[in-house]
């Protein structure tokens, strides 16, 4: 990880590095359709597509942060509209227990969030995007941001 | 905290994510609710006990990874754990085959991951 975009971000303000996990079907649309809008929102995301939300292990968010993630963001249908019919249901339980996990270890649970994005709302995810990365701001940069090149 | 201690709590929450009990009962909990063998309440609160006694061994796991064979009083050292339940969660693990018995440290048997 770790771009000259962030690097340039260090020195004045605190530019956070957020990682998105958007599934292939509804959230990753909603993504494309902010960006063919042309609708304006934080460069801070660096979005990662998967197949459904379902497919996101909890490893994958431990392992964002650990390598230095300032927050991570994972996005899926909506309930019902999941592609693979319970896919976001899964992803939803195993987030209450990221989040749970996270407190224990003593990283702020705000960091992590789920959220459901469909495909028509661009508008939405780029209002998602702006709002997250406000919240990581006012939190600060991750304790574990230097290890980000390892 | 510092820096190396929340990577290593991080390590341990992966390691409590990737075991075999914890992944089994998150894959089942929602079917475990449907046939009515526990209330969504009831898999909560088992879900949450497990998940905090896995991350407490995932804890104990990475420092015997990383520094390994360790004795009981020197994990609880490391993890602030009392001795007592760091001794339970090893002879589970040990039962579990996840670690053994390799040496002797002074009076104290010394582990290892299997």
């Amino acid at each position: 990880m770790g771009s000259s975009g962030e690097e340039k971000g260090r020195g004045d303000g605190f530019e956070p590095l957020i990682v998105a996990f958007c599934c292939n079907w509804c959230s990753y649309a909603g993504a494309d359709l902010a960006g063919t809008s042309r609708i304006e929102y934080p460069p801070n995301v660096r979005i990662i597509r998967v197949m459904c939300s379902g497919r996101v292990d909890p490893i994958f968010i431990l392992e964002a942060f650990r390598l230095g993630a300032d927050g991570v963001l994972l996005t899926g249908c909506h309930p019902g509209d999941c592609h693979y019919i319970d896919g976001n249901l899964k992803a939803e339980m195993r987030a209450r227990y990221v989040k749970m996990c996270l407190e224990e270890v003593g990283l702020e649970p705000e960091r992590f969030r789920l959220e459901w994005i469909s495909a028509s709302e661009g508008v939405r995810f780029a209002q998602l995007i702006k709002e997250f990365t406000e919240t990581i701001k006012r939190l600060g940069p991750s304790p574990l941001r230097r290890g980000r090149n390892e | 905290m510092n820096e190396e201690e929340l990577r290593a709590k991080l390590r341990a929450a992966s390691e409590a994510f990737s075991g075999e009990r914890a992944r089994w009962l998150l894959g089942r909990s929602r079917y475990v609710v449907e046939v009515g063998k526990l209330s969504p309440g009831e898999a909560r609160e088992l879900i949450t006990k497990i998940l905090e006694e896995e991350l407490e061994r995932g804890w104990i796991m990475s420092e015997l990874k990383r520094d390994g064979p360790l004795t009981v009083p020197e994990l609880s050292e490391r993890t602030g754990l009392p001795k007592k339940k760091v001794m339970w969660h090893l002879i589970c693990m040990m039962r579990e085959g996840r670690v053994a018995i390799s040496g002797k440290k002074g009076d104290y048997y010394a582990f290892s991951p299997a």
